[in-house]
């Protein structure tokens, strides 16, 4: 019928769509604070799947105004830390569940 | 090693120490070995002699792109300090040297915590020295850490083999292990210290912790199928 014709035309271009443009797909990323970090107004993001770690703890650290030399932690599981240039996207195909990503966020001073 | 951990739950006022052991250690290094035996990813362990005293060990080559720091002359390296930035850095596209790296995980009886030591080589096997190995810091990291040049990285002779080697104080770590303990243990979720603790630090030299040591064993899959570093 049409109607189904339409549909599978919708679902063939959703699907190219994602195959050759992936960061335009984004995903529900849902952020919680560890310890005596501050707690973020928003917690809920869409964030785009090409993202990387490095980039989402960037915008935290300037959200939260924190200092230079304040080092923020992004964490899955709450343990364990994704490389920097890991993309969001992959973090939620492994991680997420019930449609979103959890991340736990920490300030911390590391070194020194 | 929850229950281990709780030992030292009140000895401190404001927040319980997570301080690791040495057989805790251990336990963490054997747990992390497995993994990366399932994956493929090349640590081992180097026991002393005679002991159950060890360390995990792991080589790996890196390509270090060389606009991250000083212009790479005739002569090899010369250090100058990175401008600051703002924002994810991204390099162009220019030539890059390819470094290899040795990683030691030890125990640090002082700091109750894993420590890292490593050292670096160009392909021809010379030493990188401490300026050097500086250039080979992803520029998002050197800011922070050049608040503290002196501390954060520096050379010491490796306990174990007496070699020079560069290696992470490990005066802070358990400052940021101990939140991400704590929100663990509060969820009462199990967590391999070394391993938590590794993917904090590895990529600061360089050192890329898989995520495939997170993931359910039933996935895991072989390092060889994904893209390479």
């Amino acid at each position: 019928s049409l109607v189904s014709s339409c549909l599978c035309n919708i679902c063939f271009f959703a699907c190219m769509t994602q195959c050759f443009f992936p960061s335009t797909f984004t995903v529900d990323v849902l952020l919680k604070a560890v310890g005596d970090t501050p707690i973020m107004k928003t917690k809920k993001w869409a964030v785009d799947r090409g993202r990387t770690v490095q980039s989402l703890a960037q915008f935290i650290s300037r959200f939260l105004k924190l200092d230079a030399n304040e080092q923020l932690f992004i964490y899955v599981h709450q343990s364990f830390a994704p490389s920097p240039d890991q993309e969001v996207g992959v973090l939620f195909d492994c991680f997420g569940s019930d449609g979103k990503l959890v991340l736990h966020y920490c300030k911390s001073q590391a070194w020194g | 090693m929850k229950d281990g951990l709780r030992e030292n739950f009140f000895t401190s006022r404001r927040r319980p120490a997570f301080v690791l052991d040495e057989e805790q250690f251990r336990r963490c290094c054997q747990l992390l070995l497995q993994r990366s035996d399932q994956l493929g990813d090349g640590w081992s362990w180097e026991a002393v002699q005679g002991s159950e005293e060890g360390y995990l060990r792991k080589t790996a080559l890196r390509s270090v792109p060389s606009d991250w720091g000083p212009l790479h002359d005739q002569e090899g390296f010369s250090f100058h300090p990175q401008t600051l930035y703002d924002g994810s850095y991204t390099g162009t596209n220019s030539s890059s040297l390819v470094v290899q790296y040795e990683y030691h995980i030890l125990f640090s009886c002082s700091y109750g915590a894993p420590v890292l030591y490593f050292r670096a080589f160009t392909l021809e096997g010379k030493s990188l020295a401490l300026e050097e190995m500086w250039s080979t810091i992803h520029p998002n990291y050197r800011l922070r850490l050049q608040n503290f040049p002196l501390n954060a990285i520096s050379q010491q002779e490796h306990p174990l083999l007496g070699q020079p080697f560069f290696f992470l104080h490990p005066c802070r770590t358990e400052e940021f292990m101990g939140l991400v303990l704590q929100a663990a243990q509060d969820q009462g979720r199990p967590v391999n210290y070394v391993l938590s603790w590794l993917s904090v630090v590895g990529p600061v030299v360089g050192l890329d912790v898989p995520l495939q040591y997170c993931t359910p064993l039933h996935s895991a899959v072989s390092l060889n199928s994904t893209k390479p570093d």
